[in-house]
């Protein structure tokens, strides 16, 4: 049961403290590659993991302190429908790469606009 | 108005030879008459680069004039053999951005964007190579083809909580 104090952008604790800023940002991940997200982080650590998932939830359209990103080009940067971003695609320190396009201003089949995070496709192993 | 020095300069006047070099260019003729620029090696990095650079676009660029009638051959490509994979619109973006950097190296003095347009169309060409992705980006979006997450390390109970706060907020 919340309590009257519960913040709900408050990440719950775990080993190695909490994150620098608070998530804006739900992240959703494409079904195909849904199964890779749970794998991320034994294929290529926690730590990288979080880093990720922190740049995406808070900062997704700046240059990323951690790991490198690279708006596509062409037809694989194309926003995937109106109000998306271009192709975001990071790469997680040469073991693996997440490609996304985010939307400040996401309005779902119910609910509020709210910026939402969109990851299109998750690959491991270099490159 | 340019000094030219000669080869007896080298010895006498190096220090207004380098510092005039450092600075932009030093010319010294030789006693055949030959003229000598001397410049900054990164300088000279630079444009042989937005040199090379603007031959393989000249070469990019035929080759999409002929792409519209038959499939080119990969060595027609030259040095950017890797663009093989782009279809004649997503070339044609590709031309325009790299012809645009070459301008502005040129004017600049620099060939970082020149460097970071080619670095950005290599790498979506190496993801241009997964089917997996194209397939995903041509069906169009769909919100149930999607589901959220957490961050890593949050414990589902936590992530519930979260979830169904934002439920009585009307936010999905």
């Amino acid at each position: 049961m919340a309590s009257a104090s519960y913040r709900p952008y408050q990440p719950a604790k775990r080993p190695g403290g909490k994150p620098s800023a608070k998530p804006r940002y739900r992240v959703l991940v494409h079904r195909q590659s849904a199964g890779l997200w749970e794998e991320l982080p034994q294929r290529v650590g926690l730590e990288a993991t979080q880093q990720f998932y922190d740049y995406a939830a808070t900062t997704p359209g700046q240059i990323p302190s951690v790991g490198t990103a690279t708006i596509l080009k062409g037809a694989l940067g194309r926003p995937i429908t109106e109000g998306f971003s271009r192709t975001v695609h990071y790469e997680v320190s040469g073991a693996g790469r997440i490609d996304f396009q985010y939307n400040n201003e996401y309005t779902g089949k119910a609910g509020d606009p709210h910026p939402v995070v969109f990851i299109l496709r998750i690959t491991l192993g270099s490159h | 108005m340019t000094v030219t020095y000669l080869p007896s300069d080298l010895q006498r006047r190096y220090r207004a030879i380098l510092d005039e070099a450092k600075a932009g260019q030093a010319r010294l003729r030789d006693l055949d008459g030959t003229n000598i620029l001397v410049m900054p090696e990164r300088e000279v990095e630079i444009l042989r680069s937005i040199g090379a650079a603007a031959a393989n676009l000249a070469a990019v660029e035929r080759l999409a004039e002929a792409v519209r009638t038959r499939e080119p051959e990969v060595t027609q490509y030259g040095e950017w053999s890797w663009l093989r994979v782009f279809e004649a619109e997503d070339l044609r973006d590709f031309i325009r951005d790299v012809r645009e950097a070459i301008i502005v190296g040129v004017r600049e003095g620099s060939n970082a964007l020149l460097d970071e347009q080619l670095r950005a169309w290599r790498v979506t060409a190496e993801q241009a190579e997964d089917p997996l992705f194209a397939s995903i980006l041509k069906a169009g979006f769909s919100e149930d083809d999607y589901v959220e997450v957490s961050r890593p390390g949050v414990t589902e109970q936590a992530h519930a909580k979260t979830r169904g706060a934002r439920q009585r907020r009307g936010v999905r």
